[in-house]
């Protein structure tokens, strides 16, 4: 995977891009377009990041997915853009321009090119979690798309590793996959799942030593699961429904039909492990015979195990089932020779079990009423009892074979007494150690207890007596006494001396163990060392002997059936491979085990999430007085109820538990649970950070009760809720009670402006977040738009709306939708127990406080980098601040920083990443690092990026319409509710139709060859597709189509998905005729379409700059940087702008006019950059690519430039003050003013006692009704200074809101820590400033007391906002382009395209945008440089297909059309007959084609004879 | 007006704050439980701070009626600890010459700093307040203890027990001393809490002792009113004592008495103590987790009043709440507002002789917090929360018509001892 390809000075023309955020997308999209290959790379299943997560945007309300998602189907779909979900950046080595990026691929368990995203997976996946996307406010399947948009649409399986339980069994079985489907009712589907890995479990729902149940994560809240006993419910169940059973392994048989391989397989011995080998080799294709010498089959399950726990038909059911596939079983045979089984089979498996008891080696064994119990209990259970009626039995020995001997001694013998009217036996168990060593299972010792089976300990046998007929009667026993731990570990019986006594006995009972009888085995097949079992490789299971296998007891001794069916899937696998003739297995790899912490399990306790019950399956069995008269069986079933309640007690450890019904449902067999982590390698030449935020938990300020009640949400939590797509569809109503709240509290600066955040001091919050009170605002405006009822109140300390259009989002909020902002931060919310109402404590204006009820609270959180963050940009050597977020470079955004502050090259870092900021920000930002990464690779620019051939067009408009219509299932989602087989007969009937066909998903892969073949098979010249969304689907089949030879517009597409399968599923028939309308009116419509040219035009790699400022150096060396020619106008006589007005540096910040200086020289000595002063713009004419603009000289002269791109960075002015004596008094100055003295007459400050600075003066108020962002941190900014060179004078900052959003709150701080007053004042009471002789003097109403102070001023310094400059209405009439409504130019979207103008090719970055900080406006000027390059980097320019064209016959010359386009692209010259349309700049909106009386104006693709075709038909359809 | 700088950083040396970093979010007010009865509220006095207004603050109840509950600082995220602002303030009154034999000097003192304010007058609620904390602290002084009783009368309420615990008073070699405190000797309305807690102590076999008559006010009251200076006797005095019995820890059923020796003690020594200081509900956990105390089944809805010495200031919430939970039968419910963000009962400070009326106000607030949860049992692990709110149900008519009853997890866990001999 590693691309090596460079060019010539070694820099790679790829970048990786981690995080797909709108960061990510837009670093990319602008990368990919300015020639560079991009890996994006996101650690979670789908790219969008948190903005994907929002409802709608401010300050428009823009629908967030709306604005989003053509952004990410343009990134799924880009040809040199790799998105690489679920992958996490491990490494980066090398150097800038080359190195290797290691990535960690994580395993989705899903083929994410072969997904369709039809979510059948999900459907069928029993394990439900907590929808992170929807901050836990709803459940989702482990098997899951990220949201319904997202890129790449595929699902994908959460899994943490295997559940403890499944790792504990020997067979691997899926318990907590049956167990979830057990709770969901699917008790066929759970068969099927345990079929999986158990072929007996009715056995083993029956008998089995369960260590599932003592690996369980549930034991360690209360008990464990009852897996045993849920197992044989389902067993049982299954057995009683066949029907449904078959039902549920239809798909399987379809699925799978085996192919026969001609191999032949011996077994010999058919129990669990030989019949375990006999399904699995059948199920392989191989002929399988089963050899067994006694004449029923089963093993031990059927003749070692009594009857009343495991009954003879239970075992011979499941028998049958493997013998039903084909197996052939030859009972009472008995092979004398198991390697002499070669000659005439490709391979044997031994499974002959252990038989054959370990005989006591004391005196008198041989007597007739002395047994062993392995003998004993194979006789009952073949149906020969000998008489125990009134005998004393004594077994020996402590474990499981001695518990049934006795049990089913006991058994026999009650019944020969009920039978022939005796007395029942008397059992006893004499066992050598105490009850603590017994190794018989808890359940078998106390039934046996229970049933009057006497138990005799530290009791061992010396001697069995016979009577003189040479019948037992008694045994000789010593009492014994426990010495040291032999090396079992337990500790050795000794016999006690003298201890001697007789018991009474007539039958005695050895159970002391059991071995394999090895007669058959002949001794070329090794042994173990002990020469008891058969030696066999641990991974193979192949003795000595080549081709023979061998399993279960007689390997490892006396073991349970769950050992040998996991010995037998093992033997099974291994000689697949050798009768294939394939590599043999290695070692089975260990697999992560889903341990589940204390920590988690204490987490979910506490969330309330898991609550102590104990189980519910309780053990049901008949009495015992009356299951010794018969050999029924003793344990009762368990009920259905049960059974699900006990199920609900599952933790799902593993999260997805390989039950596999995914992998049955997914009928492109894309599911893949064999996935492994996987790490891969790039090469590329630099690397962009931009991994977003993760907003902070809302538990952060313990006492505003997020945890504690429920109605307190957090934002993001709110956020979902109002969204459409949330957990409620968009209805806003309470997590406690579901009611609609009427009252909804906001509270501000949770986790944020805070540097204790008292419960989690790990990190102090100091900064501002930058984000939360817009959005909050943006909650309770949309909140209200939700619901009229609602009534909003936001409490905060400051309000900081400082961007564009943000000061009139709030003055919206509060006067068209009442919400109140109220200046506290609440102290406590404490829950009303009735009602779950809050009650919100808060301060009143009078210094006191009151208590106010709300139904719902919103905690605005703050937000940070994630931890996995913090570490990644560790890893990779970037410095962080205090607060945890990456460093940049003084003035130098997107520059990562060393922690020795060394600025590095080749690695970026972008988004709120480097500092909390809002999405335009973002976006800028990314542009700015793909502007930096576009110039460090600018020799590499073109060298790995692909581009698409495409065969030469068919021309078809000498053909009559031959339409291919092509109708998808979409899996389930359409083929469940339209009859599709009849819509596609339907469609073949139409009108114009050739050929017509139905596709399980018309999207895949094959489907599109398909698609090409058919257009060449019957000569196809148009296509249908009706299936899903033309937003994300029409692309790809313009472009399959395109492949044929097809014009792409000759393709339609019907929804049949959206429109029609999801809204009318209660309706299938409905659905079916609808599906048949829109397929006729696309069809009609089809047979109308004609192939639409494509525009080009010749681009100019010429770029021009308006404004000599910072914003418009940068972007004219940004662009040199880049590799292209810029010239640069300045209407001044000297470069610089307002940065030469700008002195004093911001604390640790960089040097305003070093920064002037530097940027002046690189402009200068830059050959690709021309300069030309004291010029302005007079004319402006072209189009993109292609722009001839007319300069004018200050000696009158005129030039012309011609370019390709233009970047707009004119600038804006300090408005100039008119209150506060400003212009009259010369002690009344502003801050630009300040700077100039401070820089250049210290000495003057110090002879200040006390200076008053007095905010928005000409902000915020009603000749400019917007926030002027910047001087609030410039007024401390320079209050600091002050400070610093005068510490005895005295500063006053009188202000409204302080507005120092993201890090500048630092500055804040430090000034108020200097001694800096701050002084809040209300709109309506504006501070008065009187000169006197000796002072100044400033009246001050002080907010929120109301009381009224008179400062003694020597200066007063006003803090005057930032206005357009004057001319700017002159400029964007030259340059045809739009004003916002305070004057400033107005971008293409405020959000997602904040550096362009609508019309393309037109830049616009610095404060002509709007006001901004010097940084900012870098990183603007950066961002609009590599815009501008994405275009110069292209020869030519296409043009979009769908554009306006204009009927001159009908045109009237009105003009109208000209009025509406908003991309200058209709022009009416003057005197012309008709108005025209210049095609490269038409975007297809349709706006001129709506306002024209005439019909003249047509768009392409759209006409109004298709139109009328498409209503015909639905019309003809409906009669 | 011109700042004086110097005020600021007056306070801020006394108080160990800076408290020209508020940026006055008001949180502080919202969660202050006397806000409504003060003139300004807690952040605009430090506004006042720092424009040097000292004299108008100084002439204000303000600073005296702070309840020390630290609510204020628990909340604020500047983290200014207003409660040492408070202090700060009170002790600057004193050196401004509050600490006067009689009101009439303080009057002149405060009609002195109102000259320049015409529009005010002498608050003689200050006046009067301020003379009442005067008395009280020539009252430790001469008595060693906040009543004026004879202090070798410590140990009275032991009186009246069934069986008075052998070595109770002043035990030499004792491993364990129980530092009674002046409320819990003096007024009677509280000696069920030593009556209670040394009944435990001896059922759960501590090797226990008190100072007897030997016990000196531990100085909490000095501190609240800016005096600490004045403490210093007291606290030498107790630290000596307990060190020549030889005991190796000290206990308490009082969080304040508590709080002071195990923070304030050690830096007003200007060394650890060597001692193990542990509060009565920790103590009684550590029986109950060994088990040395059985406790017997009562059918009962308890819920727990933290108290801010113990809880917000000291840090300890759990042990108490694992008592209460142990106890076989008791229903446990939260109030609203408990642990962190506990809301005081009205006790703190030195109100109760200061201005009675606010307490009043404060600890019914607590009680309506009980009501809606309906609790049966109030408890607290204070002798000052159980007296306060104990009245404080008697004035209020829901709470006294569902029989509320208040109680000192010492108390009820004496209860339980008795209900397990029952059983």
């Amino acid at each position: 995977m590693t691309a090596k390809e460079s060019s010539g000075n070694g820099n790679v023309g790829a970048v990786l891009v981690v995080g797909a955020g709108i960061g990510g997308i837009q670093a990319s999209l602008d990368l990919a377009e300015a020639g560079l290959k991009v890996y994006l790379l996101d650690k979670s299943p789908a790219i969008g990041g948190t903005m994907a997560q929002l409802d709608k945007t401010f300050p428009t309300n823009d629908c967030s997915m709306c604005i989003l998602s053509p952004k990410l189907v343009e990134c799924g779909r880009h040809l040199n853009i790799e998105v690489m979900t679920y992958a996490e950046l491990e490494s980066v080595e090398g150097e800038p321009g080359n190195f290797v990026a290691r990535v960690r691929q994580k395993p989705r368990y899903v083929v994410v090119d072969e997904c369709t995203g039809c979510g059948d997976c999900a459907e069928v996946c029993p394990i439900v979690c907590s929808d992170q996307f929807n901050v836990g406010l709803s459940e989702r399947r482990a098997a899951y798309k990220l949201y319904p948009q997202a890129i790449p649409n595929a699902y994908v399986i959460e899994k943490r590793g295997v559940a403890p339980c499944r790792d504990a069994c020997p067979t691997g079985q899926r318990a907590q996959g049956y167990i979830a489907l057990i709770r969901e009712g699917r008790y066929a589907d759970a068969y099927r799942t345990i079929k999986e890995d158990n072929p007996f479990p009715a056995v083993c729902g029956r008998v089995c030593n369960h260590v599932c149940e003592t690996a369980c994560s549930r034991g360690r809240v209360d008990e464990p699961i009852s897996i045993m006993r849920l197992k044989r419910f389902v067993a049982d169940w299954a057995f009683e429904h066949p029907e449904e059973v078959a039902e549920a392994f239809k798909s399987k048989v379809e699925v799978e039909a085996v192919k026969p391989t001609g191999k032949k397989v011996a077994i010999v011995g058919s129990g669990p492990a030989g019949l375990t080998v006999a399904q699995d080799l059948k199920l392989e294709g191989h002929d399988v015979t089963v050899f067994e010498a006694l004449p029923v089959a089963g093993g031990m399950m059927r003749v070692g195990i009594p009857e009343y726990r495991l009954p003879a038909d239970v075992v011979q059911r499941e028998i049958d089932e493997i013998v039903n596939l084909g197996v052939e079983l030859k009972l009472n045979t008995r092979v004398d020779d198991v390697t002499a089984l070669k000659e005439e089979y490709d391979a044997v498996f031994v499974g002959i079990g252990a038989h054959e008891d370990v005989q006591l080696s004391i005196p008198g064994i041989d007597l007739p009423q002395m047994l062993s119990a392995n003998d004993f209990l194979r006789e009952v259970n073949v149906g020969y009892s000998p008489a125990l009626m009134g005998k004393k039995v004594v077994v020996l020995g402590g474990g499981d074979v001695a518990m049934d001997a006795a049990c089913t001694a006991l058994r026999i013998g009650t019944m020969q007494a009920d039978e022939q009217g005796g007395a029942p036996p008397e059992v006893r168990v004499a066992y050598r150690r105490t009850e603590a060593e017994m190794p018989a299972q808890e359940t078998e010792y106390r039934q046996a207890m229970e049933d009057g089976v006497v138990f005799d300990w530290l009791v061992s046998p010396m001697e069995v007596a016979a009577d003189e007929e040479g019948n037992v009667c008694g045994l000789t026993c010593c009492h014994m006494e426990l010495g040291e731990p032999d090396e079992s570990g337990r500790r050795r019986p000794v016999p006690v001396k003298g201890s001697e006594f007789m018991m009474e006995a007539d039958v005695i009972v050895s159970a002391i163990g059991a071995r394999p009888n090895l007669a058959c085995v002949p001794e070329s097949v090794a042994r173990t060392p002990n020469g008891r079992q058969i030696a066999v490789d641990p991974d193979t299971l192949m003795t000595s002997v080549e081709g023979v296998f061998a399993g279960g007891d007689a390997v490892t001794g006396m073991a349970f059936v769950v050992d040998a069916i996991g010995a037998g899937h093992k033997a099974a696998r291994a000689m697949d491979a050798y009768l294939r003739g394939e590599p043999m297995p290695g070692p089975e790899p260990k697999l992560p085990v889903a341990e589940l912490s204390d920590e988690e399990i204490a987490a979910r306790q506490a969330a309330g999430e898991i609550v102590e019950v104990s189980r519910v399956c309780t053990l049901v069995e008949v009495a015992a007085g009356e299951r010794v008269h018969s050999l029924c069986e003793v344990s009762g079933l368990v009920s259905e109820e049960e059974a699900i309640a006990e199920a609900r007690r599952c933790l799902q450890c593993g999260v997805c538990s390989e039950c596999n019904q995914c992998v049955y449902a997914c009928q492109k067999h894309c599911i893949d649970h064999t996935m492994q982590e996987e790490t891969v390698e790039l090469n590329v030449g630099a690397v962009i950070l931009v991994p977003g935020l993760e907003t902070m938990p809302g538990d952060v300020r313990p006492e505003l009760g997020y945890g504690r009640c429920a109605n307190v949400v957090t934002s993001i939590e709110f956020e979902r809720m109002l969204s459409a797509s949330g957990p409620w569809g968009g209805v806003v109503q309470r997590p406690s009670d579901g009611k609609h709240p009427r009252k909804v509290a906001f509270i501000q600066c949770v986790g944020s402006r805070d540097i204790t955040c008292a419960m989690r001091p790990e990190r102090s919050h100091g900064y501002c977040s930058s984000v939360c009170c817009m959005y909050a605002t943006k909650e309770a405006i949309i909140a209200k738009e939700h619901d009229s009822d609602i009534e909003s109140a936001i409490f905060y300390i400051d309000v900081r709306s400082f961007g564009k259009g943000f000061e009139r989002y709030i003055e919206r909020a509060e006067q068209d939708y009442g919400v109140r902002y109220v200046r506290s931060l609440v102290s406590m919310v404490t829950e009303v127990p009735e009602t779950g109402n809050l009650r919100l404590k808060y301060a009143t204006p009078d210094g006191g406080n009151v208590e106010e009820e709300f139904d719902l609270v919103v905690l605005s959180v703050g937000i940070r980098p994630a931890q996995d963050t913090r570490e990644l940009a560790e890893r990779l050597g970037a410095a962080l601040n205090e607060y945890g977020f990456a460093e940049s470079a003084t003035l130098q955004p997107t520059r990562m920083v060393r922690p020795d502050g060394s600025a590095v090259d080749g690695i970026f870092v972008a988004g709120a990443f480097s500092e909390p900021k809002d999405i335009p920000e973002t976006v800028i930002e990314a542009s700015c690092a793909a502007a930096r990464v576009s110039a460090l690779l600018a020799d590499a620019r073109g060298t790995l990026t692909r581009e698409r051939v495409w065969p030469e067009e068919r021309d078809v408009s000498a053909e009559p319409p031959r339409v291919g219509v092509f109708i998808c299932h979409c899996g389930i989602n359409i083929g469940s509710v339209v009859d599709v087989p009849e819509v596609v007969e339907y469609a073949r009937n139409l009108p114009d139709v050739a050929y017509a066909e139905q596709n399980l998903y018309t999207c895949s892969q094959d489907t599109q060859q398909t698609i090409r073949e058919r257009i060449e098979e019957h000569g196809l010249n148009r296509v249908v597709v009706a299936s899903c969304t033309p937003r994300t689907h029409e692309p790809l089949f313009q472009e399959t189509i395109r492949a044929a030879g097809l014009n792409p517009h000759l393709f339609q597409m019907a929804n049949i998905r959206e429109q029609d399968s999801w809204v009318h599923r209660d309706d299938p028939q409905v659905a079916t005729e609808k599906a048949k309308e829109l397929m006729a009116m696309a069809v009609a419509k089809a047979a109308q379409l004609c192939p639409l040219e494509q525009g080009v035009s010749e681009v100019n790699h010429h770029a021009l700059v308006i404004g000599g400022g910072l914003a418009g150096m940068t972007a004219a060396l940004a662009i040199a940087d880049q590799g292209f020619s810029v010239a640069l106008i300045e209407r001044e006589p000297e470069l610089g702008g307002n940065l030469r007005h700008i002195y004093v540096p911001l604390p640790g910040g960089g040097d305003p006019q070093e920064l002037l200086r530097r940027t002046i020289e690189a402009v200068s000595a830059n050959p690709r950059v021309t300069v030309l002063t004291g010029a302005q713009v007079v004319d402006m004419g072209g189009y993109v690519g292609q722009y001839r603009t007319t300069i004018q000289l200050t000696d009158g002269q005129q030039e012309e430039v011609e370019h390709g791109v233009v970047i707009v960075a004119t600038g804006a002015q300090e408005i100039e003050p008119e209150e506060y004596l400003y212009g009259q008094d010369p002690r009344v100055i502003t801050q630009r003013e300040l700077e100039e003295q401070i820089t250049n007459h210290e000495s003057r400050i110090t002879d200040y006692k006390s200076v008053v600075m007095i905010q928005c003066v000409g902000s915020r108020d009603d000749t400019h009704p917007y926030c002027s962002r910047v001087c609030c941190t410039e007024a401390i900014k320079n209050a600091l200074a002050i400070k610093e060179c005068s510490p005895a004078t005295d500063v006053y900052i009188l202000y409204r809101d302080i507005r120092t959003f993201g890090f500048k709150e630092r500055y804040y701080r430090q000034a108020r820590e200097k001694g800096v007053v701050f002084l809040q004042w209300d709109k309506d009471e504006r501070p008065v400033v009187r000169g006197e002789d000796d002072h100044l003097r400033v009246d001050v109403t002080i907010q929120p007391e109301g009381e009224q102070i008179t400062l003694d001023a020597d200066l007063v310094v006003l803090s005057a906002g930032i206005e357009p400059n004057a001319d700017i209405v002159t400029l964007a009439q030259v340059a045809k382009v739009p004003l916002s409504e305070d004057g400033f130019f107005l971008e293409a979207h405020v959000k997602l395209r904040p550096l362009d103008f609508a019309a393309d090719g037109v830049y616009l970055c610095g404060i002509a945008h709007s006001p901004r900080f010097l940084e900012e406006t870098i990183a603007q000027a950066y961002g609009a440089a590599v815009h501008a390059v994405s275009l110069l980097a292209k020869d030519e320019l296409d043009a979009t297909s769908i554009v306006a064209c204009v009927d001159p016959l009908l045109c009237t010359a009105c003009g109208l059309c000209v009025d509406v386009c908003p991309y200058g692209a209709r022009v009416l010259e003057p005197g012309a007959p008709y108005a025209e349309v210049i095609e490269v700049l038409c975007q297809g909106c349709g706006a001129c084609v709506v306002a024209c009386p005439n019909k003249a104006s047509q768009q392409k693709g759209f006409g109004v004879g298709q139109i009328y075709q498409m209503i015909e038909a639905m019309a003809v359809t409906s009669e | 007006m011109a700042k004086e700088t110097s005020f600021t950083d007056l306070v801020n040396d006394l108080s160990g704050q800076t408290i020209q970093l508020c940026y006055h979010c008001h949180k502080c007010t919202a969660g202050c439980p006397s806000a409504f009865a003060m003139e300004y509220g807690p952040d605009r006095i430090l506004r006042l701070i720092q424009l040097g207004q000292r004299e108008r603050l100084l002439s204000s109840r303000d600073p005296w009626l702070c309840f020390s509950c630290e609510m204020c600082g628990a909340y604020c995220p500047n983290d200014i600890d207003i409660n040492e602002v408070m202090i700060a303030l009170k002790e600057i009154a004193g050196e401004e010459g509050y600490r006067v034999e009689d009101c009439q000097q303080l009057r002149e003192i405060l009609a002195d700093y109102l000259l320049r304010r015409p529009e005010a007058v002498v608050d003689e609620r200050l006046c009067e307040g301020v003379g009442r904390l005067n008395n009280l602290s020539r009252t430790i002084s001469a008595s060693h203890n906040i009543t004026g009783d004879d202090n070798s009368t410590r140990l009275i309420w032991s009186q009246n027990l069934e069986h008075i615990p052998p070595g109770l008073d002043s035990k030499r070699g004792a491993e364990t001393v129980y530092f009674v405190g002046c409320v819990a000797s003096f007024f009677p309305r509280s000696y069920g809490v030593p009556q209670a807690f040394v009944s435990v102590l001896e059922a759960g076999g501590v090797d226990f002792t008190t100072l007897g008559g030997k016990e000196w006010c531990c100085g909490y009251p000095l501190l609240s009113m800016g005096r600490l200076d004045e403490a210093k006797t007291l606290i030498q005095h107790n630290v000596a004592q307990v060190k020549k019995l030889g005991a190796s820890r000290v206990t308490f059923a009082c969080p304040s008495c508590y709080h002071m020796w195990k923070f304030i003690y050690p830096d007003v020594l200007g060394e650890e103590l060597d001692l193990e200081v542990l509060h009565a509900t920790e103590l009684l956990a550590e029986l109950i987790e060994r088990g040395d105390i059985k406790l017997g089944s009562m059918d009962l809805r308890v819920t727990y009043h933290d108290p801010c010495d113990l809880g917000r200031k000291s840090g300890v919430f759990d042990a108490p709440r694992q008592v209460l939970r142990s106890i076989p039968g008791v229903t446990f419910v939260e109030l609203s507002s408990s642990g962190q963000i506990s809301e005081c009962c009205g006790g703190g400070g030195n109100l109760e002789s200061f201005d009675p009326d606010v307490l009043f106000e404060v600890s019914g607030r607590r009680v309506d917090r009980a009501c809606e949860i309906e609790a049966e049992v109030i408890t607290s692990a204070c002798q000052q929360c159980e007296r306060t709110l104990t009245s404080a149900v008697r004035r209020h008519e829901k709470a006294r018509q569902a029989r509320m009853r208040v109680m000192d997890v010492t108390e009820l866990v004496w209860k339980a001892i008795g209900e397990a001999g029952n059983e």
